[in-house]
């Protein structure tokens, strides 16, 4: 097996070997293969400018993935097929039904968005074949478009539903999948170059034994905090270890007990379990990032990252969650309760790294919501984000978890107004006497986000909002 | 295509398909970071960690050392200033003496790849001596030293403007009640999509070229001349198609001017591409505006004497300041009767990144608190906002109280359509708490009648080429930015020939071969680009059809165009093809080329200042908004937007709905989430006034999912100045979203925020007030200039 990278473009093996390999796929394609189709708009994830379209065999069946290429690194391209607005048609050549639609609907004015768009749709129309209105926003709004007010993008997305056809690459598919499964590696792809350095092992055993023998490596999964590190804020990492390529940690299954969501899963592999036991979660899950981002980015690296706004959280902990960690061979299961230390601190040892969440499927009885406060309704960070678990008995509070992220420097338990519930009836007047104490246990920042007097306010009232709707 | 009657051509009025979507479906278009070329080198500013500093020295040496590193410029290279305006020529393309926000450029490092480039500019030092900064125009009018520009009105204060139209507080003293308040509409940027880049290079011939994402490459031309020292004529300024603009490129840059430095110094072509982050710092973006109005009204109703004062957040560079400021008052006018009228405008100067024209330059503000102020009115005195709208509507035919000559207008139409659409009346006030209906309505220009310098020449000028295989191949120097400017141009072209716009080819964005066109700003281009084709291809179907008569036998004037055909209009059947009318044009003149321009009509206004407001016509828009407000969170959502929009004669109604759609979007990201904002860094980290987040992650705009359903209505009232009566489409209908979400969050919570955004913790905190309200509530001293006096039309002459 080859050391390089390996992916496909156009039906034509690509390797690269000996790159730095936190080089992003955008800056590959604009910079070393002028394929300049895919734009930069941010280079930070939030335009979708840049987005592409991954193919990828996934438990034998060929999937197609948008994501942003300006914060994916190359080596993710590994064992995949990399597509591009240039791949969808050569001059002359009849348009995608996507971009047909496009054209016709008057989708595109300065058209510096377009190509995105383009892919993104690509993506939906080649996976669901009938995706409601709503599922189209949904689908697009991981792209910005400054001209449109997006009317017309969205009209051509019906248009090239409704015209029908079903997937335009299907007639290759089989022809892709063998490729793909050609080039599909076993053992641990490295890519060293410009004085950096990135494993991916195929196994959770090589992904234990690989942070052993570099506990300097920063892990990486879907990189979407990791890229911005890079691009961003300019951070050296020299030695990184990919845990994408492990299949066994991508699995998002339900079983008896709880859900399990896998280091690897993203949050779109996470979405398909949680949604069932899960709605209120799996709603904000929807609205974390954009459909890129949640093509990429995994929910085990929201909690691993630990920032004080990061959305899954809160929910994790009202749910009472608990994280599997793993060091070597040695694994130990530690409640999220005891895992958030202080601000961006967590308690992973060097060379450990977190396997799965294991979330407790609801008992009866179990009242749960979690509501997220931001300026925009996709694609923002929280200003405070809100998770109520409350269990009743004959109209008495019996458990309260309250959790909230955005009012601490740690995503945190609001025990002692927990405490105050309990045995009480639950009712508005409870909640608007425990309120006070909900005051006092949070002293949350002003920052560009919020003020500290409106984070205060806003957590009142989604505990008030949350005992009128779950009653 | 339908040959019509052969008199009027079939283009105009027809939902076309625009002449360039292919490219941009297929990612083909190039927009000018996709340029590149062998050899080339890659340009990185130096900037200003410091946001008001002297520069003592600026160390190259580590940098200039780097492998790869071709050159190092600094503001030595740099010592001729520039500016948009002729007033104020006040930037350097790379800071001589010093610098004046964070991010103003100071150095340039030329080297073989971005990368090394990057890290060549970060090994550059820069040894600055800080001076006080000036963080806002409250800051600016109490600190007139240090002064960051030494010309201007005065210590900080960059422009201070005063402005009578008879006699207002005389009228505010006899009028039956006076309502005075305050208003702050925050600073946004533009953020369009596509990030500037330039590519400059030297031809053999010693040309130089600049390939530039600039929305003015004829201001560009003229700037990079003046700065370089180069005749204009061996400067050549390429505008290709450009990533949305809407403003944020109408200024001359300093990167652009230093990118052709660079190559002109290396002979080899040099690109630099800003980040997001670098866009946002060149910014020339909305104003911050204080502003206060008193408006004194008789027992009808009827404005008796309106008064504005607007304190401009100018940031550190004149730009378009001068006029902007202008612009706060200038508009104010031409929607409602007002019997007297009275402005007051100051634009300080702060270390901030420079500010000035985005979509609606310098309108958007007053007309916020104009809107919203004639909302309060109106509950006040019990009147429905949408009657005493209609009710006081300017009329056509008339001139305003500052002598801005009202043509046609549509704006009591527009109005009556959006109340009829949205259940104005109907509806209003039964939605239940938390859902409110809001109005306002709005006007802006087609174009500015003067020239931003003094001179005779037309604003814009269109050469038509006639091959003989039948092309046509317009050239002008109008710019594409996304607007469909190209498609217009096609498209007047086709319709005095006869033609489809697809058979007309366009060369458009190149200083070289098209002749000026002013820019794309100023919503000026449909009217006078539009007028100049017509022009020209009058011209040049004068020829055609002299020669076509000439063969078929009958008088010009029975000769028919259409269908690519010249007919006989009394029997179409007796016809020639275009391309055979073309080759007999040539045998019987020569070269079949026209040429058209455009130069609008006198100003009314013969005043000083009066040279900001007039236009040869002005478009109309009226909205109705309806949102739902979240009392637990403050969160504004808004359901649906019904606009109105006076367009004249829309050339091409789905063209036309695509800009006023993404008016009332920019509009409603400006109102519920878009901020410029500032902050200072802490005292361990220097202490400087930075941007409170330049990037998409912190710079909030709205996704699909924000965007309600929008009606569009579009009003036609051919206007006579227009190019087949159009008007302006691509600024006006923004103006009255702002206001009309403010007035809708209103109705439906019964709290006013008389300040941009209007963000959740605002409604919160008005929700909690006593006062039911958010805004300012207090307006500096200003030091008001000695005004010009100049009597309203019935009160004299001007
Ligand atoms: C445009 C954009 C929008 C976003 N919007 C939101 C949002 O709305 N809400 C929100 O909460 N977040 C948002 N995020 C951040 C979110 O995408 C991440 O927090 C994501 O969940 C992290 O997962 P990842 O797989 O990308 O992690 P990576 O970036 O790969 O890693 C994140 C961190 O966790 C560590 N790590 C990852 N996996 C493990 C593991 N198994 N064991 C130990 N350490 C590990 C990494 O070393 C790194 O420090 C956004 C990000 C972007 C770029
Ligand atoms: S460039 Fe904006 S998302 Fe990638
Ligand atoms: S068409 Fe210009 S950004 Fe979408």
């Amino acid at each position: 097996m080859p050391a390089g990278i390996r992916f496909l473009l156009d039906g034509k093996v690509r390797e690269l070997d000996g790159i730095d390999p936190t080089w992003t796929v955008l800056d590959w394609l604009r910079g070393e293969e002028r394929r300049c189709g895919s734009k930069e708009g941010c280079r930070e994830g939030d335009c979708g400018a840049c987005t592409v379209v991954l193919a990828e065999l996934h438990r034998g069946e060929l999937r197609y993935r948008a994501v942003n290429a300006c914060i994916l690194f190359v080596p993710a391209l590994d064992g995949k097929a990399l597509l591009t607005v240039e791949s969808l048609s050569s001059p002359g050549e009849a348009l995608h039904p996507v971009q047909a639609a496009m054209v016709e609907c008057h989708a595109s004015q300065c058209g510096f968005c377009t190509p995105g768009f383009v892919m993104s749709l690509l993506a939906l129309y080649e996976s669901e074949p009938a995706p409601s209105r709503e599922r189209v926003n949904e689908v697009l709004a991981g792209n910005l478009c400054r001209c449109t007010g997006y009317r017309p993008i969205v009209e051509a997305a019906g248009r090239a539903f409704e015209r029908g056809g079903g997937p335009r690459l299907a007639a290759h598919q089989a022809a892709l999948a063998a490729q793909l499964f050609a080039i599909a590696r076993t053992g641990t792809l490295v890519v060293e170059g410009a004085g950096r350095r990135l494993f991916a092992p195929r196994t959770a055993d090589a992904l234990a034994d690989l942070l052993l023998e570099h506990p300097e490596a920063h892990i990486l999964a879907g990189g979407t905090d990791v890229g911005l590190q890079v691009t961003k804020q300019h951070r050296e990492l020299h030695t990184l270890v990919s845990l994408g390529a492990v299949e066994e940690l991508s699995e998002a299954v339900r079983t008896r007990t709880h859900v399990e969501i896998g280091a690897a899963a993203t949050y779109t592999d996470a979405l398909a379990v949680l949604s069932g036991p899960f709605p209120s979660l799996a709603a904000l899950v929807r609205r974390i990032g954009s459909q890129q981002i949640r093509n990429t980015g995994t929910l085990v690296g929201n909690v691993a990252n630990a920032s004080p706004i990061g959305d899954t959280m809160p929910a994790l902990l009202a749910l009472g969650a608990s994280a599997v960690l793993r060091r070597g061979a040695d694994r130990r299961e530690i409640p999220l309760d005891d895992f958030f230390l202080a601000y961006r601190s967590t308690a992973l040892q060097r060379s450990e790294f977190i396997e799965r969440i294991r979330l407790p499927l609801p008992r009866p009885g179990l009242r749960f919501a979690t509501y997220k406060v931001s300026k925009r309704r996709d694609q923002d960070i929280s200003a405070v984000c809100g998770a109520f678990a409350v269990t009743l008995e004959r109209g008495r509070v019996r458990e309260a978890r309250l959790a909230f992220g955005g009012m601490a420097a740690t995503p945190r338990r609001a025990v002692a107004c927990e405490a105050a519930l309990l045995g009480k009836p639950w009712t508005e007047e409870t909640v608007a006497s425990v309120l006070p104490v909900l005051d006092g246990e949070f002293q949350p920042l002003s920052d560009m986000r919020a003020s500290a007097a409106y984070r205060t306010l806003v957590a009142r009232n989604l505990l008030r909002r949350f005992q009128a709707e779950a009653t | 295509m339908t040959p019509g009657d052969g008199r009027t051509g079939s283009a105009v009025g027809r939902p076309l398909r625009r002449i360039d979507a292919r490219g941009k479906v297929t990612g083909e278009t190039l927009f000018a970071d996709d340029l590149s070329l062998p050899g080339m080198l890659h340009l990185k500013l130096v900037r200003a960690s410091l946001p008001h500093a002297r520069i003592l020295g600026v160390e190259t040496a580590a940098a200039r050392g780097m492998e790869g590193v071709r050159a190092i410029l600094t503001g030595a290279d740099f010592l001729v200033p520039f500016g948009i305006l002729p007033v104020s020529q006040d930037e350097h393309a790379l800071c001589v003496g010093k610098v004046r926000f964070v991010g103003d450029p100071v150095a340039a490092v030329v080297a073989d790849d971005e990368l090394s480039a990057e890290e060549a500019a970060a090994l550059v030092e820069v040894r600055y001596e800080p001076l006080a900064t000036i963080a806002s125009p409250e800051e600016a009018l109490s600190t007139p030293e240090p002064r960051i520009h030494d010309y201007g009105d005065g210590g900080n204060v960059h422009k201070a403007v005063a402005l009578d139209f008879g006699d207002v507080p005389a009228a505010l003293a006899g009028a039956d009640r006076v309502f005075e308040d305050l208003f702050f509409y925050q600073g946004n940027t533009h953020l369009a999509m596509e990030q500037h880049a330039t590519l400059a290079y030297v031809d053999p011939d010693g040309l130089l070229t600049i390939a530039s994402s600039t929305q003015t490459p004829h201001y560009l031309h003229r700037a990079a001349a003046r700065v370089l020292g180069l005749p204009p004529a061996r400067i050549r300024v390429l505008a290709p198609p450009q990533g949305g603009g809407f403003g944020g490129k109408t200024d001359p840059f300093n990167h652009e001017i230093v990118a052709a430095r660079a190559a002109l110094l290396t002979g080899r072509p040099v690109k630099i591409a800003l980040t997001r982050e670098e866009v946002f710092l060149c910014h020339r973006g909305r104003h911050p505006v204080l502003m206060r109005m008193r408006t004194g009204i008789d027992r009808s109703g009827r404005i008796l004497g309106h008064s504005v004062e607007t304190l401009l957040d100018g940031g550190a560079y004149g730009s378009y300041g001068v006029a902007s400021t202008f612009y706060t008052g200038a508009l104010e006018t031409v929607t409602y009767r007002m019997d007297r009228y009275r402005f007051r405008g100051c634009r300080t100067f702060t270390n901030k990144p420079p500010c000035g024209p985005k979509r609606g330059h310098g309108t958007p503000q007053p007309r916020f608190g104009l809107e919203v102020q004639i909302d309060k009115i109106c509950e006040q005195i019990g009147r429905d906002p949408a009657e005493w709208r209609i009710e006081n509507a300017t009329q056509p035919d008339t001139l305003t109280a500052n002598w801005l000559e009202i043509r046609t207008t549509g704006l009591v139409r527009c109005l009556e359509a959006v109340v009829a659409a949205s259940g104005w009346r109907e509806r209003r006030g039964k939605l239940g708490r938390g859902r409110g209906l809001g109005i306002a309505s709005s006007a802006y220009m087609c174009g500015a009648g003067l020239p931003i310098y003094f001179n005779d020449m037309p604003h814009s000028g269109v050469q038509l080429l006639l091959d003989r295989g039948g092309g046509v191949t317009a050239f002008c120097g109008s710019t594409e930015v996304g607007q469909g400017s190209d498609n217009v141009l096609a498209l007047l072209v086709a319709e005095v020939l006869g033609l489809l716009p697809s058979d007309v080819k366009v060369v458009t964005g190149d200083t070289s071969l098209a002749p000026v066109d002013l820019g794309s700003y100023s919503s000026r281009v449909t009217l006078m680009m539009g007028n100049a084709a017509v022009d020209a291809a009058s011209r040049a179907r004068e020829r055609l059809a002299a020669a076509a008569a000439t063969r078929l036998e009958i008088p010009a004037e029975r000769v028919g165009f259409g269908g690519g055909k010249l007919f006989d209009v009394s029997d179409p059947s007796r016809s020639i093809v275009f391309a055979q009318a073309v080759q007999l044009a040539e045998a019987a003149g020569g070269t079949v080329g026209t040429t058209g321009s455009y130069r609008p009509p006198t100003p009314k206004a013969r005043f000083k200042g009066g040279g900001v407001g007039p236009s040869p016509a002005y478009s109309y828009s009226a909205a109705v908004v309806e949102v739902a407000v979240d009392e637990a969170t403050g969160v504004v959502r808004v359901v649906k937007v019904w606009i109105a929009h006076d367009i004249g004669r829309a050339l091409n109604p789905v063209a036309v709905r695509g800009q006023v759609e993404g008016s009332v979007y920019m509009g409603l990201g400006e109102v519920l989430m878009e901020e410029q904002a500032f902050c200072r860094l802490p005292p361990r980290l220097s202490s400087a006034l930075v941007h409170r987040g330049p990037s998409m992650l912190d710079y909030k705009s709205p996704t699909s999912l924000d965007m309600p359903a929008v009606e569009t209505i579009l009003v036609e009232n051919p206007e006579p100045n227009g190019p087949f009566g159009a008007k302006e489409v691509g600024q006006g209908p923004l103006l009255p979203i702002p206001p009309a979400v403010a007035n809708a969050v209103h109705d439906a919570v019964g709290v006013r925020v008389d300040e941009s955004p209007v963000t959740p913790e605002k409604v919160l905190a008005a929700l909690r007030d006593p006062s039911r309200r958010f805004g300012p509530t207090t307006f500096p001293e200003v030091p008001w200039p000695e005004p010009v006096r100049v009597a309203p039309p019935w009160e004299g002459k001007p």
